[in-house]
This record gives C-alpha cells, sequence and structure tokens, in this order.
C-alpha cells in the first residue's frame, strides 16, 4: 500500500472509532445518570470528541507516527473517566477540552508569544469554567501532599476504585482500564529514553497535572487529576506501538497482543455493562438519597 | 601493612560494626516487649529443646501449629542455641536473628559483587548496597525480632549468590546453593512460592551453562532432594503444614469477592441474561482482579515511604518501610539499569515484579513481611542510582549525604525512643510485667482468668514462667474449635484459665470467690477499684487485675 492509501484508512479508522463513542454517549442520555435532563449533556459527548480529534492531530504533530496517534486516540476514548464524564453536565468535558488545545498550540504554534498566551487564556477560562479547581492550595502541606501524591499514582488509583463522592463515576474503576498497563509502562520507558525534550512532552504535562493536583485539600472531589487523561492516552499510544513493533518472536508478540486484546474488550464490555446496569442503579439510589436527606 | 589498612576492608567492616550496632544494641528492651509471635516461637525453641516436641507434642516438627497458624520451624529452632546461652528470655530468643542479620548485610555485599562480577563499579555498589541495608528500617525491624521473613532472605540470597558462584565453574558451590535455597523454604511461607520460582528463572535462563554438566548435577540434586523430603513427607502426612496457614489468609478464603458477584447478580436479575450475567460475574475475572490490586498495592507510594505497614507489629511511627530520600534513587536505579543493560538486569527486574506475587494471593496487604525479600533489589537499585547520581556533582554526594543522615536519624528516633515510649502495646508490653505481677507470692495458689480480648494469653504465662513443656504437653486442654481466622483456643493449664467466651460485664457481677481476674482497660472502663494496675511506658493502663476474696463478693 502507498502512503497516501495508509493516510486515508488512518483518516477513515478515527472516524471509526467516533462512532460507537457517540452511540454509547447517545444511548439513554435522557435517563443514565438519573438527574439532569439529556440535552445539555450531549455538549460534554462532543467535547470529549473534539477532544479526542485534538489529541490526534498534536499527537501527529509531536511524534510524527499516524499509528501511535490512532492508537492515542484510541486509548483516550476508551478511558472508563472519559466515557462516564461525555455523559455528564460537568466541567470536566470542558477542562479536557481546553488542556488538549493548550498542548495543541504549544505543539503547532512556533512563536513563544503565541504559546505564552495560550498558556493565558488556558488559565483563565479554566478559572471560569471550573472555578473550584484548587491549584497551588495547601502545596507546602508536605504529609498532606504527598499523601494526595502518591494516592495519585497508585495502582489503586489508575485502575481500581474511583473514590470521589459527590462528583460520582463508576466506583468500581479507575482513570484507565488494568488491560492497558503493560503499555503504560512500555510507554513511559520509551518517553524517557527518548531523545529531545520537546517529544517527552506529555511526560511533563502528566506531572505538571499531578503535582499541581496533589496540592488540593479536596483531593478527590476537585478533579484536576483528569486533566492527565488526554496525556495518558498518548503514552499509551507510544506504549503500545512500541510493543507491537517490538522484537518479540511473531507467535510469542501475537499470543501476548491476543491475550491483551480479549482482556481489554472483555473490561470494556464488563465496564459498559456496569455502566449501563449498577452504576446506574447507584445513581439513582444516590438522587433518591440526595433527594430525602436533605 | 597496605592489606591491613585496605580502604574498602576498614569501609566494609566499619559497615558490618554499624550493622550489628544497630541489630544488637539493647536488643531485650527495644522493642519494648516481645510480641505474641515471638513468644510462641520461643516457647517451642523451648519445648523442643527440653522434649523434642512442640507445644503439642508433636517430635521435631518441620512447621508447627502453634496459634494455629502452623509456624515455619526453621526460626524456632535456630533461636535454640540463644536459649541455651542466655535463657529463655528477650536476649535469648533474639540473638539469633540479629546475629544472622548482621551476618546477612555481609551476603548482600557478596552477592552483589558476584552478581555484577566483571564491572568496573561492583565494589562501590557492594559496599553501597551493605550501608543501605546495613541502615534500612525494614530489614532493622526485622532483624531485631524473631520473626522468620528475614533469616528465609538470608537463606534465599545465600542460595543464589553460591548459585551465580557455581556457574563460574565450580560445582562444588551448588553444595551451598541447593541446602540453603532448601532452608528458604524451611524458613517462611511466602518463600514457598518465591523460592522456587527464582530458582526455575536461574535455571531457564542459564540453562546453556547448566546443561552441559549432565551427571555431576545429579548428586547436589539428590542432595537438595534429600532435605526438602521432611517437608514433602509432612506435608503428605497433614497438608496443614504448607496449606494450614495459606487456608485462612488468602483471597479465596475472604468473603469479599463472592460477595461483591452476588451484589451484581442480583442487580442484574431483573434486566441481564443469564448468560451475560455469568460472562461478566465471574470468579477467575474478579480474582484477577483483586489479585492485582493487591499485587499493585505493595508499589503503592503511601505504603513503601509514608506509612508503612499499618499492621501490628510492622510498624514504625511516622515513617515508611523505606526512606523517601529512596524514592528518587530507586527510580533512577531502576531507570539506568534497564538503559544500560547491565548484567543480571533480567534477573533484578523479575526478582522484583515477582515479589509480590505470595502476598498478592492474600487478603491482608500490603504486607510488608511477605514482601521483604525484595529488599535486595530495591537496596542494588537505590545503590545503583546513587552511583549515577553522584557521577555529576560533589554537590549532589554531599547533598545525599546529608539527606541520609538526617533519614537515619529520624528513623532512629522513632525506632528506639517513640516506638517504645508511645506505641509498646504493639508489642504486647506488660504481658512480661502482668506474669511477675501474679507470680507474687500473696497470689500463689489462687486461679487466674484471663479474659479473651487479650489475644493469646496463655503463652506469655508459659513462656514468662518457663513452664516445664513436658507438663504442659500433658495438662494444657484446647478447645477443637477453630475460629474464623484459624486460629485454635487453648482453655487452661496449671491455675491459668483462658474462656473463649468472656464477658467482663456479667462476670464482675458475679465472680468466683478467691479468683484473680485480668482485664483490659477498655473492657474495663468503669472500674477504678482494681487491686493492681499494670500500665504501658506512656502511663496509659494495660491490664487491670481484679482479686475476688474467698467468700465476700468484692463488686457489690
Amino acid at each position: 500500500m502507498d502512503s497516501s492509501t495508509l493516510i486515508q484508512l488512518n483518516k477513515i479508522s478515527l472516524y471509526l472509532l467516533i462512532i460507537p463513542v457517540a452511540l454509547f454517549y447517545l444511548f439513554k442520555i435522557n435517563s443514565i445518570p438519573s438527574g439532569m435532563g439529556g440535552g445539555e449533556r450531549i455538549l460534554s459527548g462532543l467535547l470529549m470528541i473534539s477532544s479526542g480529534i485534538l489529541v490526534y492531530f498534536s499527537t501527529l504533530g509531536l511524534w510524527k507516527n499516524r499509528t501511535v496517534s490512532l492508537l492515542s486516540v484510541f486509548w483516550f476514548y476508551f478511558s472508563p473517566v472519559i466515557l462516564t464524564y461525555g455523559r455528564l453536565l460537568s466541567p470536566i468535558p470542558s477542562g479536557i477540552f481546553l488542556i488538549v488545545f493548550l498542548f495543541f498550540s504549544f505543539i503547532y504554534f512556533e512563536n513563544k508569544l503565541f504559546k505564552a498566551l495560550s498558556f493565558i487564556i488556558f488559565i483563565i477560562l479554566l478559572k471560569i469554567i471550573y472555578p473550584s479547581f484548587y491549584l497551588f492550595n495547601s502545596f507546602f502541606d508536605y504529609k498532606h501532599y504527598s499523601v494526595n501524591f502518591f494516592k495519585l499514582i497508585s495502582g489503586q488509583f489508575l485502575f481500581f476504585t474511583n473514590d470521589t463522592f459527590w462528583w460520582g463515576g463508576a466506583r468500581e474503576y479507575g482513570i484507565l482500564f488494568l488491560a492497558v498497563l503493560p503499555f503504560l509502562i512500555f510507554g513511559l520507558y520509551d518517553l524517557l529514553v527518548i531523545k529531545g525534550q520537546k517529544l517527552k512532552l506529555p511526560l511533563y504535562f502528566i506531572f505538571s497535572i499531578l503535582i499541581l493536583s496533589a496540592g488540593s485539600p479536596h483531593l478527590p472531589e476537585s478533579q484536576e487529576f483528569l486533566l492527565a487523561i488526554p496525556f495518558f492516552a498518548m503514552i499509551l499510544g507510544k506504549g503500545a506501538h512500541l510493543f507491537f513493533s517490538s522484537h518479540f518472536s511473531t507467535i510469542l508478540k501475537y499470543a501476548i497482543i491476543l491475550s491483551f486484546a480479549g482482556f481489554f474488550t472483555y473490561q470494556l464490555i464488563d465496564f459498559t455493562h456496569y455502566y449501563f446496569i449498577h452504576y446506574s442503579l447507584r445513581v439513582r439510589n444516590e438522587a433518591s438519597y440526595h433527594a430525602t436527606a436533605f | 601493612m597496605r592489606q591491613l589498612f585496605d580502604k574498602k576492608k576498614v569501609l566494609l567492616i566499619s559497615i558490618l560494626i554499624l550493622a550489628g550496632s544497630l541489630r544488637l544494641w539493647n536488643l531485650s528492651a527495644i522493642p519494648s516487649s516481645l510480641y505474641s509471635d515471638e513468644v510462641a516461637q520461643g516457647y517451642n525453641a523451648y519445648s523442643i529443646l527440653k522434649t523434642g516436641n512442640d507445644e503439642f507434642g508433636h517430635f521435631l516438627p518441620v512447621a508447627y501449629r502453634s496459634f494455629g497458624d502452623w509456624k515455619p520451624a526453621l526460626s524456632t529452632y535456630l533461636a535454640i542455641p540463644g536459649i541455651i546461652l542466655f535463657g529463655l528470655n528477650e536476649t535469648g530468643i533474639r540473638i539469633a536473628p540479629a546475629v544472622l542479620n548482621t551476618l546477612a548485610v555481609f551476603v548482600v555485599y557478596l552477592f552483589i559483587k558476584e552478581l555484577l562480577s566483571g564491572k568496573k563499579y561492583r565494589q562501590k555498589l557492594a559496599l553501597l548496597g551493605s550501608f543501605l541495608i546495613a541502615v534500612s528500617p525494614w530489614h532493622i525491624l526485622h532483624s531485631r525480632a524473631l520473626f522468620f521473613e528475614a533469616q528465609g532472605l538470608l537463606f534465599l540470597m545465600t542460595g543464589v549468590l553460591f548459585f551465580l558462584k557455581f556457574l563460574r565453574g565450580r560445582i562444588l558451590y551448588l553444595y551451598v546453593s541447593v541446602p540453603a535455597f532448601v532452608l528458604s523454604v524451611y524458613a517462611y511461607h511466602s518463600l514457598r512460592i518465591f523460592t522456587p520460582l527464582i530458582v526455575l528463572f536461574l535455571v531457564i535462563s542459564f540453562v546453556r551453562k547448566i546443561y552441559p554438566l549432565g551427571n555431576k548435577l545429579i548428586l547436589p540434586l539428590l542432595f537438595g532432594f534429600i532435605l526438602v523430603l521432611p517437608l514433602a513427607l509432612s506435608f503428605v502426612k497433614n497438608p496443614d503444614v504448607i496449606l494450614g496457614r495459606a487456608k485462612y489468609i488468602s483471597i479465596f478464603y475472604d468473603r469479599e469477592v463472592p460477595l461483591s458477584i452476588w451484589k451484581k447478580e442480583t442487580e442484574d436479575a431483573s434486566s441481564s441474561s443469564i448468560i451475560l450475567t455469568n460472562f461478566l460475574h465471574n470468579k477467575p475475572y474478579n480474582y484477577l482482579l483483586e489479585v492485582s490490586r493487591n499485587y499493585l498495592s505493595h508499589f503503592d507510594g503511601r505504603f513503601l515511604f509514608l506509612s508503612g505497614d499499618t499492621k501490628t507489629p510492622f510498624q514504625i511511627p511516622g515513617m515508611g518501610i523505606l526512606y523517601l530520600l529512596d524514592l528518587p534513587l530507586i527510580l533512577a536505579g531502576v531507570y539506568f539499569i534497564i538503559r544500560k543493560k547491565e548484567t543480571n538486569s533480567r534477573l533484578l527486574i523479575f526478582w522484583l515484579l515477582i515479589s509480590p506475587i505470595p502476598a498478592a494471593l492474600t487478603f491482608l496487604v500490603p504486607s510488608s513481611n511477605r514482601i521483604l525479600n525484595v529488599l535486595p533489589v530495591l537496596v542494588i537499585f537505590t545503590g545503583y542510582g546513587l552511583i549515577q547520581l553522584l557521577k555529576k556533582t560533589k554537590l549532589t554526594a554531599i547533598l545525599f549525604s546529608f539527606a541520609f543522615a538526617l533519614s537515619l536519624a529520624y528513623f532512629m528516633h522513632q525506632y528506639f525512643i517513640v516506638l517504645p515510649l508511645n506505641h509498646s502495646g504493639w508489642w504486647h508490653y506488660g504481658t512480661k510485667q502482668l506474669v511477675t505481677a501474679l507470680n507474687k507470692p500473696e497470689y500463689s495458689g489462687k486461679n487466674v482468668i484471663v479474659s479473651n480480648s487479650l489475644g493469646v494469653p496463655y503463652i506469655f504465662f508459659l513462656f514468662y514462667n518457663s513452664y516445664d513443656p513436658s507438663l504442659y504437653q500433658k495438662e494444657g486442654k484446647y478447645n477443637g474449635t477453630i475460629d474464623k481466622l484459624g486460629f485454635v483456643h487453648v482453655d487452661s493449664f496449671d491455675r491459668y484459665e483462658f474462656p473463649r467466651e468472656f464477658n467482663w460485664e456479667e462476670v464482675k457481677n458475679n465472680p468466683l470467690p478467691g479468683t484473680i481476674y485480668v482485664v483490659g482497660p477498655d473492657e474495663s472502663k468503669e472500674e477504678t477499684n482494681q487491686n493492681e494496675t499494670i500500665y504501658y511506658p506512656d502511663g496509659k493502663i494495660a491490664y487491670k487485675i481484679f482479686i475476688t476474696p474467698v467468700r465476700k463478693n468484692l463488686f457489690k
């Protein structure tokens, strides 16, 4: 296949990725989760889908590899958090869109003034959209801060539990599926050894966000850390690409890939089921609890 | 003269002296008291020494029932020389682990030198590694008490060390390596999973060097087989010897996973097909998640660097099991070792990755004792990271040395001062004082009833009275019922009674005449008329002793 066909195929794959995500966002949007109606929620879904497209072009500009970009979008769209918050009227989708746009501008704007300007605009807009963000608070409370920081990078938080109370979310899922753990390790390694500071940019974004959000006195309720998800997706894209192109024996490689693909698909099905059955029940119960308790 | 003042030897000896001091100093008083597991091991060692049998009358056991947790017997046997030398007391039973774990520091030195043979910096890293383990809070905690883990680790490291030496051409080393591996299996539960995995990895990794030796391997392997035979035979005779403990602490025993599946199946009832419910809510998937969650909990920074193990007695107040300063060094070490593809880096990474597996299969996580076997690898990563960072500038070296000194000082303050003063209850402080108080002449002949809220008190009375084991084996009365954690219950011996059901609120209104009652402060909050009180070093009440008159009811 020539390169133009590959590019076309890549773009078609991107559009094909959007379809199931859009369907997920639209299915029973009026009733799940119970509470505010569906019309407003569609905006969140649109913002998440747009953020995904920005992730694609940002990573393409950064690493010049369409496969990595496609994989990054895939991990982004199929993160439990992105799927959940794309169906909720919440400031998170706007925050995620803004930070991906900031990243996009860092990649494509050559002019430093434009970069600085986009950073200032990002901060102002974020503060307007999401006034309860607590960046820098309790930054110097060493004990509280370290506990928060280690929590943010713990396996429990990343893969198993969403322990926010007020914001809801799927309790039994972290911000990533467990099946992506090997790709996360590969991706982190790849970015650490890669030469060129600019190419490590997603890593710097993640650490900046985690370092800042660990200072929040209301962690995990104030969800600044969710802004790191697009960059986790980028690292996963890089890791998966490194994994797929590594020099294992072919049989072993395909056996491992199939196992992880199987596990990921299973987790995705489990999550979808959990979301539409168990999560919806729990949220309904919590809504009735709030209505009667206060 | 030059040989005598060899800088490296002087440094190594200094490190060993430091390690010895940190492990041996004031051993009888810090930790402030003997923990129940130490006492159980000590008394069983005494029992084996005097009668050849454990407390239950089993001859030379390879693992013994104790409280129902089927303790591996190696460290108990190793405690016998200390008891002969110093008697049945704190020093007597703690001296063996303290000395052996000082020796472990030297083994780490040899281990690193062997592991990195041919590398320029191996001497430096070996010294650094032995220093780091000498001052490791985690290792010191396990060295100053009669536990199993650190001694098992010593045998494991010895096994790998001599295996690596054997690979360099001398088959004689295999006669040390094989028994060391086997002894590690006798020493601790989790090594029964970990050691075979490491051995398997070593054999597969070096199969090209091992295979040509052919028949020469038969004798050492036979030797290993003979050594492992007592454990295997005991297992065949009574599977509890190996599975007794695992049975009650494994995630498969815990009800959490089945309950969560049941909850989801119930929620599914009206809305999903049975096929989908069975496909998604099943044990294999949920156990896989549970094991993965437990596994990853051992890499949680809060556990490693901030709060440590929250289960007694493996806590050091106000700090983790590693120094916070270790964090950047470990990360740097892992990064550089992988990037530079150092010798045996695969072994180190494999060792690191499989260490939490035994602990991940239990529900008591994260567990610092079950993953102690990871310590040598962490020490190597820390040392390697330090060497790489120190290459940068002298200022870095000065800053790190200063930070390390501060960290060590903080640990020493927490361990040697704060722990015995403010947290002595974690180590069952007061039991010795209690037994001594009840041995006063005025109390002789009176029956003693001890509340069941005090854990496993019978063993303290046996230990601190140096009670004749042959007598106890005859008169000790057990309750056959096993509780939900697999514990057996000793009901009585001599004049001591340990009722399984004890309600102080009922007993105090109708006590037996002429009897001594021992209760905890939580169950006797109101009474202030106790005859004697045992206090913790911080002034809080540990135990209350009530003595009822022969006829008159004291409490009415």
